[in-house]
């Protein structure tokens, strides 16, 4: 059953207190979390978290596309190295 | 043959009773393999057209190829294109194979590892770092990433800092 919109969305508190801060000094600095758990909200786009996936932390720089959605959901628990192929990487 | 070849898919096995194969694709959109002049290990080309799919492998047949068994020689190999074939790239792109095996170094000049793979969780490109204490991803983005020279073969990092939540 989907989550009662009245209640908002959940997000960890000292995440968004960590998030403001590291905005507002402007410093390239990647916040460390375990909280897959928590949701990405408005205040977390353009910061980059780096989130926990039981064994090491994967950076996720966080864009406006990615609202709504889980921290956990950019974490995978599972690595596969395919061929490269023709496959391509953009400089954001 | 000079330029460099791209592993672009692989056979993995005979399918049915005509002399078809079933193939497995590695390009970005699966079904861009066909698109590119293939060759076999041996630098041939090879002619082949779809003729079906099973999950994400594709059902192809060999021009003039019509039984099993010529089908089942087939199995395990790997089928190629010369680099220069694939497309050109926006600014700001490059393909996974010229980044890999790039050197990493500070702005400064000090050496940091080797670029040991791409990945991408959904997030964005990752790099990820060979150093001598091990792995480190760093995202691609200008951020962190200052510079790729690939005819110098070295990309320009800057190594984020990590800040800690939960021990506050």
């Amino acid at each position: 059953m989907a989550r009662s919109i009245w209640k908002g969305p959940f997000v960890d508190g000292f995440l968004i207190k960590k998030a403001e801060a590291v905005k507002d000094s402007g410093r390239k600095e990647i916040i460390k979390t375990w909280s897959r758990r928590s949701t990405i909200i408005p205040q977390f786009v353009g910061v980059t978290f780096g989130v926990y996936n039981g064994k090491k932390f994967i950076p996720v720089y966080v864009t406006e596309h990615m609202i709504g959605h889980k921290l956990g959901e950019f974490s995978a628990t599972r690595t596969y190295y395919g061929h490269t192929a023709d496959k391509k990487a953009k400089r954001g | 043959m000079s330029t460099a070849l791209i592993l672009i898919a692989k056979i993995e096995r005979a399918h049915g009773i005509r002399g078809a194969v079933l193939i497995r694709s590695f390009t970005q959109d699966p079904l861009d393999f066909l698109s590119y002049t293939l060759l076999d290990e041996h630098h041939k080309p090879v002619d082949i057209e779809i003729i079906g799919t099973v999950k994400d492998r594709y059902i192809c047949q060999f021009k003039g190829m019509t039984t099993r068994t010529e089908a089942e020689k087939l199995k395990g190999m790997n089928l190629y294109t010369p680099k220069d074939e694939l497309p050109d790239l926006d600014e700001d792109e490059f393909y996974h194979t010229d980044l890999i095996g790039l050197k990493a170094e500070t702005k400064e000049g000090a050496a940091l590892g080797t670029i040991e793979a791409v990945q991408n969780f959904g997030a964005g490109d990752l790099l990820v770092l060979k150093t001598e204490k091990g792995e480190e991803l760093i995202p691609f983005i200008k951020d962190f990433v200052l510079n790729v020279s690939k005819a110098n073969g070295k990309v320009i990092l800057e190594l984020p800092s990590w800040v800690d939540t939960e021990k506050e």
